[in-house]
């Protein structure tokens, strides 16, 4: 398991307190900060379906799922991006990670 | 509009029930449009419902000296309410008009805080997404939440708040204040009586509600709670003292 913490600064801060599983999922995810969503329950519904995301598609599935959400003080574009390339990077990292454990013939 | 005023103050669990009373009382139809002018007694610290607590707020120093603190059910930031020093409004109101979206309603509201700070001889001016600011200094952050067609928005000013306590109890990144051009807390914020003097509360809550009645386009007139407020209020006050909310992020 690995936390991540990704702090994004727009007009307002928003933290994102992840644990990824050893296959880059996500197990966990906080998202916190001083930024307005209407309605609040939004956020909590985002953190709910990031939840087993390793992928792009799933974080954008996620996203989905609160566009009809007014977000104040965030780029939500650009955050989701983050997750996604995140996810991306943590995939790369793990597969040259098993590569160079891979016995050699 | 009615106005209902508590200059002597309560403390910050049952202010904060009390606003989500009347946000709930206000979509049910129970009562009209509401603005509250009050203080909170002792001081406090709130902060947004998205913070984290330990990450927002010095919890060591508010234990050392008895300063209560309790999560909002507003987004927005951390915030130090002194009893002397800051008064707070909230206002709940449908949601329609120029309070349809969002960012404008910030815009809207916050009107009658700018009136209120330039009849009294300080240049105020509303900043998106939810600041009002004096020479480019916060002197007044503001919050929103909307439920079921209405919105309850309250928000601080800072007239003679002990900024050296907002300093210690507060905590800000160090990068979102670079980000502001400043190094400190203190550096960003400014009190009304740092820029016109000794400043007289009853004229700056009747400025505040003269500001409020222009901003809303409403007629205002005073009022006390009813007895149906003060139960939905009694209801809430366990949830805003519970550590299962305070510490929920």
């Amino acid at each position: 398991m690995r936390r991540i913490s990704l702090v994004s600064r727009y007009t307002k801060t928003v933290k994102l307190d992840i644990v990824l599983g050893e296959n880059c999922e996500i197990i966990d995810v906080v998202v916190s900060g001083d930024f307005f969503a209407y309605p609040e329950e939004a956020i909590e519904r985002l953190e709910s379906k990031l939840k087993k995301c390793n992928s792009r598609t799933c974080v954008e599935e996620a996203f989905g799922e609160i566009s009809g959400a007014v977000i104040l003080g965030i780029d939500v574009a650009d955050l989701k991006n983050r997750i996604a390339e995140l996810l991306e990077n943590c995939t790369t990292a793990s597969l040259m990670e098993k590569e160079k454990v891979t016995p050699q013939p | 509009m009615r106005v209902v005023l508590d200059l002597e103050g309560h403390d910050a669990y049952w202010q904060m029930a009390l606003d989500e009373a009347l946000l709930v009382l206000r979509s049910l139809g129970r009562i009209a449009n509401t603005l509250r002018i009050y203080r909170f007694k002792p001081s406090a610290v709130t902060i947004g419902y998205f913070q984290k607590i330990r990450e927002s707020v010095n919890l060591e120093f508010l234990h050392e000296r008895g300063i209560q603190y309790t999560r909002r059910i507003t987004g927005g930031g951390s915030v130090y309410h002194d009893t002397n020093g800051e008064l707070t409004y909230s206002v709940v109101l449908p949601i329609e008009g120029a309070l349809a979206d969002a960012s404008e309603s910030y815009r809207v509201i916050c009107s009658g805080l700018v009136y209120a700070l330039r009849k009294l001889g300080a240049p105020g001016e509303f900043i998106p997404v939810n600041d009002v600011a004096v020479y480019g200094k916060k002197i007044s952050g503001n919050a929103q939440t909307r439920r079921a067609g209405f919105l309850l928005q309250h928000g601080t000013l800072m007239y003679a708040t002990d900024l050296d306590t907002v300093e210690k109890a507060l905590l800000a990144p160090r990068e979102k204040l670079e980000s502001k051009g400043v190094r400190s807390i203190r550096e960003r914020v400014i009190t009304l009586r740092e820029v016109i003097g000794e400043v007289d509360v009853n004229a700056l809550v009747e400025s505040l509600i003269e500001g409020f009645s222009k901003a809303l386009s409403a007629e205002v007139y005073h009022d006390v709670l009813s007895e149906e407020e003060l139960r939905a209020a009694d209801n809430l006050v366990a949830k805003y003292r519970s550590p299962e909310w305070i510490f929920k992020r």
